[in-house]
């Protein structure tokens, strides 16, 4: 056998289970993103909380549909990009993004128009889709003619997750020898110095408001000159195609419309990229210790947690996780929450279900405590057993009601009993003392004698009852009975004497055994015969019987007053006494009629094996 | 019995500290000739042990500085006090009675102390350190009869047959009249002293003997039980 856990260990033993469990669930979901969806959600939605608008020195130049229509069908003849580029120069832009692909050649002669306008310019960046790194092959880098020519080249490669949304780019490829930075941080890195960030990894960002009227010029309204120069003074420049069927268009999270053209996304990154906004994705160890310090925080509230607040625990709970979550992400770091939550949302049914196993296990422990002296329960079904639990805390129920009768009718005997005697002294002290020569001295004394012996056999009684109901079975011997009834009529001989009476003893047997407390054995036939001699029939003979019977001895006083009489009660305790010890050794009383109204009381005890 | 008292000259000490108690037994006690030496608490009782020699002490259970087993103990194991002392409780709990007598107390009264009684536990205390003296040939008491000589007894002249052990048995309980035997002294003193019977044995003589010399409250004589403890004959109060 092994050894039991106490019920303390146990429950701590099972909270350290849980907690292992739970961390191990919120740690592999965190890593293996189990639970995406809500972690796509919360990010989305926390970073479209906080989006930064872009700022008035970024233009964005669509070629859109009525730019196809007032210059011509896509793609465009290089000489109206080199114009583009001829145009903004002049108006003061500090750096243009070209979004267009110069991967084929076409006319000779327009392309060298355009190297010479990229040249010209000489901060013009092109875009480029570095084949190694775009993972499909497909490779679309600027022609070398081109490539010499501007100033920069940067990849327009985004990582779209598994549900077709576009949340992060790589800050830089490797692509045939070549670096290519992302387009937007290239175009930043011609004006400013940029951020340290980790090259490789999938950066993610806030999707910077673009106001259409604010920031954004159609390319055939730059092209006529319907916009002011001053418009692209010092500006950052973005041009691309937004035109249906022909520009890129990537399924963006919570941004109005659900699709974006590739060059506002190449601005939003951008303007996150130059105002810190970038976020890192935490680093998977450190994710993880969050999501483990997280679920033993939350396990070690848990177990103080008074029960009925679950509800309040489980959603307070996740608030704080999903705030967490949001206040890492304003401060440019990823976490994703949801491991966290499912193991919040976990723990708390887990943890009850547990509790409730301690408390039900210590609630039939206690019943089985309670009950101990009570006979087993046949082997029963899981149904049945609950039943029988309930009958169990029924008949509880019903002791306590005993109990607590038995309570009241003890408190009953303090305060009338036990006091009238007492009070009878002081009175007839007083009496003596105020009135002397009212009463004959032998009558006063007699009185008070008789008070105080009463009092003090009433206290004497309290106390055997006391231990009659402390009876311990296991200390019990095997006792004579013969002897304990000759010792018992011995007892109240002289006062049987001293009433002109006698007690005759018809004690058939040499010997008869059973099991029991000899003393209060004792105690039960000399209450029986004091209250024979006391209030029994004077002219009618007491005597004491034994009888053998199948299995028990049954002992009879006759002439005593039966249970429940009046006169047997004598203070009430005497026979309380009784029936307590002769219950305590498994034994009844019952009482008859002898004739001629003369009653026996008897007492059966069972007989020793 | 007073009048006959074999008590005078005792010098007896009497730790009590109830006053009226003490004024009840000590009245007595003086009445009967003693010289008693009152004690309200135990310290002081302790203190006198030393100083003073007693020929009896009758010591109350519950003093409010030590109780009596206590008291008992250090007498009886410190200073190898070697005087009777009879321990007198306020209740006839056995497990009182139990340890008093462990504790090396010779016998025991119950409150409220009956003045027969208390006498007849003294003397029956101060026979045993005195040792007794047998005179004839014959044990006589009441109806009873013990021929020492011939090994035969009668009851109101009416013989009686006993087994060896049972006469034996009589006449130890007899010539110890009132005083407390325990079973281990009752096996030593009719058994012999490598006595190892069942429990039972002195049971079942005591039973036999009651029968059969009809000892009983009719004849003016009680063997009681003492539980756990053992047996005294007594002559009862007619």
């Amino acid at each position: 056998m092994t050894p039991r856990l106490g019920g303390r260990q146990r429950i701590r033993a099972e909270w350290l289970l849980i907690t292992l469990c739970l961390s191990g669930l919120a740690v592999a979901a965190t890593l293996f993103g189990w639970f995406r969806g809500l972690d796509n959600a919360i990010h989305d939605t926390a970073l479209a909380l906080e989006r930064p608008s872009l700022r008035e020195d970024t233009v964005i130049v669509a070629i859109d549909d009525a730019s196809l229509r007032s210059v011509g069908q896509w793609p465009w003849r290089r000489t109206e990009h080199a114009r583009m580029l001829d145009l903004l120069g002049r108006a003061g832009a500090r750096v243009i993004v070209l979004d267009v692909l110069l991967a084929e050649a076409s006319d000779p002669a327009d392309d060298r128009a355009l190297a010479e306008a990229l040249r010209r310019n000489g901060n013009v960046v092109l875009a480029a889709v570095p084949g190694e790194a775009s993972g499909h092959g497909w490779d679309a880098r600027p022609l070398p003619l081109f490539a010499t020519a501007a100033a920069a080249t940067g990849h327009i490669l985004t990582s779209v997750d598994e549900d077709g949304v576009l949340r992060s780019f790589v800050p830089e490829v490797v692509s045939a020898g070549e670096r290519y930075r992302h387009l937007a941080l290239a175009a930043l890195a011609r004006q400013a110095r940029l951020p340290a960030l980790p090259v490789a990894t999938g950066l993610r960002f806030p999707l910077a408001r673009i106001d259409p009227a604010q920031h954004r010029v159609s390319a055939a309204d730059v092209l006529a000159g319907r916009v002011a120069p001053e418009r692209f003074a010092g500006a950052t420049v973005f041009i691309g195609v937004t035109a249906s069927g022909v520009g890129d268009y990537h399924a963006i999270p919570a941004w109005g419309s659900s699709l974006a053209p590739g060059v506002e996304v190449h601005a939003a990154i951008f303007e996150a990229a130059r105002g810190g906004g970038l976020v890192v994705p935490l680093p998977m160890a450190r994710a993880a210790l969050i999501a483990t310090v997280l679920v033993v925080a939350m396990m070690s509230l848990l177990s103080r947690l008074a029960a009925g607040s679950g509800g309040v625990f489980v959603l307070g709970g996740a608030l704080i996780v999903v705030l967490l979550a949001a206040v890492l992400l304003n401060a440019g770091i990823w976490w994703p929450p949801a491991g966290t939550l499912a193991a919040l949302c976990l723990c708390y049914p887990l943890w009850s279900w547990r509790r409730l196993e301690a408390a039900e296990r210590f609630f039939d422990e206690q019943m089985a405590r309670l009950t101990s002296d009570w006979p087993a329960p046949e082997h029963a079904s899981a149904f049945d057993r609950l039943s029988s639990r309930i009958d169990r805390v029924r008949a509880l129920q019903t002791r306590q009601e005993a109990e607590h009768q038995r309570r009241e009718q003890t408190l009953q005997f303090i305060s009338h009993d036990i006091r009238a005697p007492l009070t009878a002294i002081i009175s007839l002290l007083d009496l003596v003392e105020h009135d002397p020569g009212r009463m004959r001295d032998e009558d006063w004394f007699n009185t008070l004698n008789g008070a105080a012996r009463r009092s003090l056999s009433m206290a004497d009684d309290f106390l055997r009852l006391a231990r009659a109901e402390a009876i311990d079975v296991a200390a019990f011997e095997p006792v004579d009975l013969v002897a304990v009834l000759e010792e018992a009529v011995d007892d109240v001989w002289p006062q049987a004497r001293a009433k002109g009476g006698a007690i005759e003893r018809r004690l058939s047997h040499e010997e008869a055994y059973v099991r029991g407390d000899p003393g209060l054995l004792q105690r039960v036939f000399a209450n029986l015969l004091t209250n024979a001699v006391a209030h029994g029939d004077a002219s009618a003979p007491i005597a004491v019987g034994l009888t053998a019977l199948h299995g028990e001895w049954a002992v009879s006083v006759s002439n005593a007053p039966p249970p429940g009489d009046r006169r047997s009660a004598g203070h009430g305790l005497g026979l309380r006494i009784v029936e307590t010890i002769v219950a305590g050794h498994g034994g009844r009383i019952d009482a008859a009629v002898a004739g001629a109204g003369v009653h026996a009381v008897r007492v059966y005890l069972p007989a020793a094996g | 019995m007073i009048g006959v008292s074999s008590l005078p000259g005792l010098r007896i000490a009497l730790v009590e500290d109830d006053p009226a108690q003490r004024k009840v037994l000590g009245t007595w006690l003086e009445d009967e000739g003693c010289r008693v030496v009152m004690f309200p608490e135990a310290d002081a009782f302790l203190r006198a042990v030393g100083r003073e020699t007693f020929d009896l002490v009758l010591l109350d259970w519950m003093l409010p500085d030590l109780p009596g087993d206590a008291v008992l103990r250090l007498l009886r194991g410190e200073r190898r006090f070697i005087t009777p002392v009879i321990m007198v409780t306020s209740r006839d709990a056995e497990e009182d009675i139990v340890a008093g007598l462990a504790a090396g107390a010779d016998d025991y009264l119950v409150k409220p102390v009956r003045r027969l009684e208390m006498h007849a536990r003294i003397e029956a205390a101060m026979r045993r350190v005195r040792g007794y003296v047998e005179t004839g040939e014959a044990l006589l008491n009441g109806p009873y009869r013990f021929d020492l000589r011939a090994r035969t007894a009668s009851v109101a002249g009416v013989p009686v047959t006993l087994t060896d052990k049972e006469f034996e048995l009589a006449v130890f309980l007899f010539r110890n009249l009132g005083q407390m035997l325990s079973r281990k002294h009752i096996m030593e003193s009719v058994w012999g002293v490598r006595a190892d019977l069942r429990t039972r044995t002195i049971d079942t003589h005591i039973s036999s003997l009651r029968r059969t010399l009809d000892l009983r409250a009719e004849n003016g004589f009680r063997l009681m039980s003492i539980h756990r403890v053992g047996y005294r004959l007594e002559r009862t109060e007619t």
